[in-house]
């Protein structure tokens, strides 16, 4: 849910006060025009975004450029590496967001002209935008840990992409012989949903406890401390001696890998791997660049009312791609954000001022099967800044019973089966 | 549903995570989230 919206009086005094960055451009409706919008992705924020925008004011004219016929969704994959789902429940496609009447172009985007607003197609096709919306998600750096390219990735897999990577990190767990050792190495924050890099640790150790339990898996973590960490603690305490988490203190920061010789190194020592998880550094996705909207960091700066870029008007920047403040880099926040912009451009392309936002995020995890847990936040714009709401928000009690556990687990599917249906449904 | 998020929000409804999202939420708010879903099909 998005949220209540704080009345139109309250923002106007906002924007006087310079929280509201965007200059409200002439009214394009006004004209007699169809103001045309494009959205370049097709994950959840993009997804989100095309087709709300439809509903909102079906007279505009809205593209999605995904070059992915399918759609492949992230949350719920670790299951699937870990096989207990199938890659399957993972599967959308977009035939129900084109019966709204959204044009969905499977094309990569290979230019953007920012002067006269034109996105170029691989095809050489081009399509004028009134407003463009970028939700590219991440990309893997591939310069940021040595050895690690993407010829590396296709024996070490990342996986943080769902898909072929998915499986192939499925397969090698599956093919690997009992008693081997498993390396996973996670990158420093910023990245895509971090929790979901202890969640994963998890169910590979509940794989090698069901499957391989003379093997075992070493965590190589460039952080110390990280979101529900109490309860993931926890949960390793009681159900996976087999697992061993090294954070940077101790010395576990990934300081590389060596393909050849299957090795993963940290600051003290080189692990020999059967299989090895490379979760590398990352930046937004790669068209940001493209539009000129990632700054030094690879992430994109934008206004938390609108979500229009920083750096280039009349671009807006969704999802992971986005520096959003205290927001996590989540699917849930992701399709949050987007139903923010799609409401705020709906009322740009027709010279009205947007409606300050506030909105809901929740992020489970499995632990185990039928054993999950959940950190909330309620954001709001604080002086052109994503805040936590204060004294709202938070993770799952420490102490909570089974019980609470398991239907935590039970709504973490039906968050998925919700978030997806509305979507892609 | 606006007694019910209020009663989340308090503390006085069990819940998983309903009382950590609707603590972020003023009396006002509730209102408007609880007339939104109300006119849902």
């Amino acid at each position: 849910m998005t949220g209540a919206h704080h009345n139109r009086r309250e923002f106007i005094t906002s924007v006087a006060m310079g929280a509201g960055a965007s200059a409200f451009p002439r009214p394009l409706v006004a004209q007699g025009a169809q103001p045309r919008i494009v959205v370049i992705g097709g994950g959840f924020a993009g997804a989100t975004a095309a087709r709300f925008l439809k509903r909102t004011d079906p007279r505009l004219d809205v593209n999605l450029v995904e070059p992915n016929p399918i759609f492949s969704a992230c949350p719920f994959s670790n299951e699937v590496i870990a096989g207990l789902r199938d890659m399957r429940r993972q599967l959308f496609g977009y035939d129900r967001i084109a019966g709204d009447g959204v044009v969905v172009v499977h094309q990569a985007a290979t230019g953007v002209d920012v002067q006269a607003r034109t996105v170029t197609l691989r095809n050489g096709a081009k399509l004028n935008y009134d407003r463009l919306i970028l939700a590219p998600g991440s990309d893997p750096r591939f310069d940021a840990l040595p050895g690690y390219d993407e010829a590396a990735a296709e024996r070490m897999p990342h996986a943080w992409k769902a898909g072929a990577q998915t499986m192939l990190l499925r397969r090698q767990l599956e093919a690997m012989d009992d008693g081997g050792t498993v390396v996973m190495a996670l990158p420093a924050l910023p990245y895509r949903c971090p929790p979901a890099s202890y969640e994963r640790a998890c169910l590979i150790a509940y794989f090698l406890k069901t499957r391989k339990p003379r093997s075992k898996l070493i965590v190589l973590d460039a952080k110390d401390t990280f979101s529900m960490q109490r309860l993931f603690e926890n949960a390793w305490k009681e159900f996976y001696p087999n697992l061993e988490w090294v954070p940077v203190s101790s010395g576990g920061n990934p300081t590389g890998v060596d393909v050849a010789a299957m090795t993963v190194s940290s600051d003290f020592e080189t692990y020999k791997a059967a299989v090895a998880n490379i979760i590398p550094p990352q930046r937004a996705g790669r068209v940001t660049e493209l539009a000129g909207t990632a700054d030094r960091t690879g992430w994109c700066p934008a206004d938390p009312v609108t979500f229009e870029s920083r750096l280039v008007p009349g671009i807006h920047v969704l999802g992971d791609a986005a520096i959003a403040g205290a927001v996590p880099k989540s699917a849930f926040a992701g399709n949050a954000a987007a139903k923010i912009c799609a409401a705020a451009v709906a009322r740009l392309v027709r010279g009205e001022a947007p409606i300050e936002p506030k909105f809901v995020n929740t992020c489970y995890s499995l632990a185990a099967p039928d054993y999950g847990f959940s950190v909330a936040g309620v954001y709001q714009p604080v002086n052109g800044q994503w805040l936590e709401v204060e004294g709202a928000g938070g993770i799952s009690p420490v102490d909570a019973p089974r019980a609470f556990r398991s239907q935590e687990a039970k709504f973490a599917n039906g968050w998925f089966n919700t978030i997806t249906a509305e979507i892609f449904g | 549903m606006v007694t019910a998020l209020q009663a989340f929000r308090a503390g006085r409804r069990p819940a998983t995570v309903m009382d950590r999202i609707a603590k972020g939420f003023s009396d006002d708010e509730i209102k408007a989230i609880a007339a939104w879903y109300g006119a849902q099909p």
